[in-house]
């Protein structure tokens, strides 16, 4: 255990003091190429319309409303199998870290026996967490039922999540730590609109909020998971 | 004069004491745990302080952790497993 153990943790480590500070400025220079998003979702966020036309990505609009008070985050995902996700949801906390403050944010990666290159990824998402001093716990666990074919998708899906929020309960458990709210990354989320939606859950001090899937053609807007919708009185819209 | 066999006493006493308060004075520090992934409770040094709710990586390792990233196979898996499948082919299986 000890013998195999410190390896992944070694890479990390800048050795050798004249090398140091290119090493350094090499390191800070992939987080800046990884934060202008070429080529990525992320990068096509500021140009995407809202409906109701909230969230212009205005400029002036800081969200220093959420950045002023000291408050703990707590970001959650569950990766299974999702490689292309990753990379764009690393770029999206580190956003969020920018702007809430490195310290006020713990992120929770669960990786769920992925088959892709989530594993090596992961390790990115470590170097990147570790050197911007985020909390972090990202963890590989194997699949719930052995058999992918026999796996009943709500129950893996509630044994996933539970997992991904188990710092949060342990760090309240232990060392009496609250977060004020959790944010989930599930699916692709612009930086802007994870904070506008924390901005939407705090004036309704709701109790959860989640995004909806828009799509836009020719000016209009479609909302995508229809078969969500429904009256109060359950029938469909 | 102090007689020596008290003079060495007296030094034990003396050293036992530096000891003692050290370790009361600097707490055990948090990167030395054994397992890096697990969430440490408050010392007493902490307690007594003042409690820090602060996501304080420098400070403390244990919350940059990395789990179950190099499970690999032990060299005995494959000798269990056999016996696993064979005493499950020969009095589990279902006819």
């Amino acid at each position: 255990m000890h013998g195999i153990q410190p390896e992944h943790t070694l890479f990390l480590r800048i050795t050798g003091k004249d090398t140091a500070h290119t090493d350094l400025q090499n390191v800070l220079t992939a987080v800046e190429s990884l934060l202008s998003l070429n080529g990525w979702v992320a990068a096509y966020c500021p140009t995407l319309a809202r409906p109701f036309g909230q969230n212009k990505n205005v400029d002036e609009d800081a969200y220093d409303d959420l950045a002023k008070d000291d408050r703990l985050y707590f970001v959650a995902m569950a990766i299974h199998s999702a490689d292309h996700f990753l990379v764009d949801q690393l770029a999206v906390i580190v956003q969020l870290a920018k702007r809430l403050g490195t310290s006020n944010i713990f992120v929770s990666m669960l990786d769920y026996e992925s088959t892709d290159s989530t594993a090596t990824l992961t390790d990115l998402c470590e170097a990147v967490l570790t050197l911007l001093g985020v909390s972090f716990r990202i963890r590989r666990v194997p699949g719930m039922t052995e058999d992918p074919l026999a796996a009943y998708y709500p129950l893996e899906e509630a044994y996933m999540r539970n997992l991904a929020l188990e710092p949060l309960l342990e760090l309240h458990k232990k060392r009496k730590v609250e977060f004020y709210r959790v944010i989930w990354l599930k699916g692709f989320t612009c930086p802007n609109d994870i904070l506008e939606t924390l901005r939407v859950s705090i004036a309704n001090e709701a109790a959860m909020v989640c995004g909806m899937d828009w799509a836009e053609s020719n000016g209009q807007f479609i909302f995508s998971d229809r078969w969500v919708k429904c009256h109060c009185l359950r029938d469909s819209l | 004069m102090v007689p020596r066999r008290h003079l060495l006493t007296r030094g034990f006493f003396a050293l036992a004491v530096i000891l003692c308060a050290k370790l009361i004075i600097i707490p055990r520090s948090s990167s030395a745990s054994l397992d890096p992934s697990a969430f440490e409770t408050y010392n007493v040094f902490e307690r007594v302080t003042g409690v820090d709710k602060v996501l304080n990586v420098r400070k403390h390792r244990f919350l940059q952790a990395r789990m179950g990233r190099d499970v690999r196979n032990d060299i005995f898996d494959d000798i269990i497993a056999n016996g696993v499948e064979d005493y499950w082919s020969r009095f589990q299986m279902p006819l």
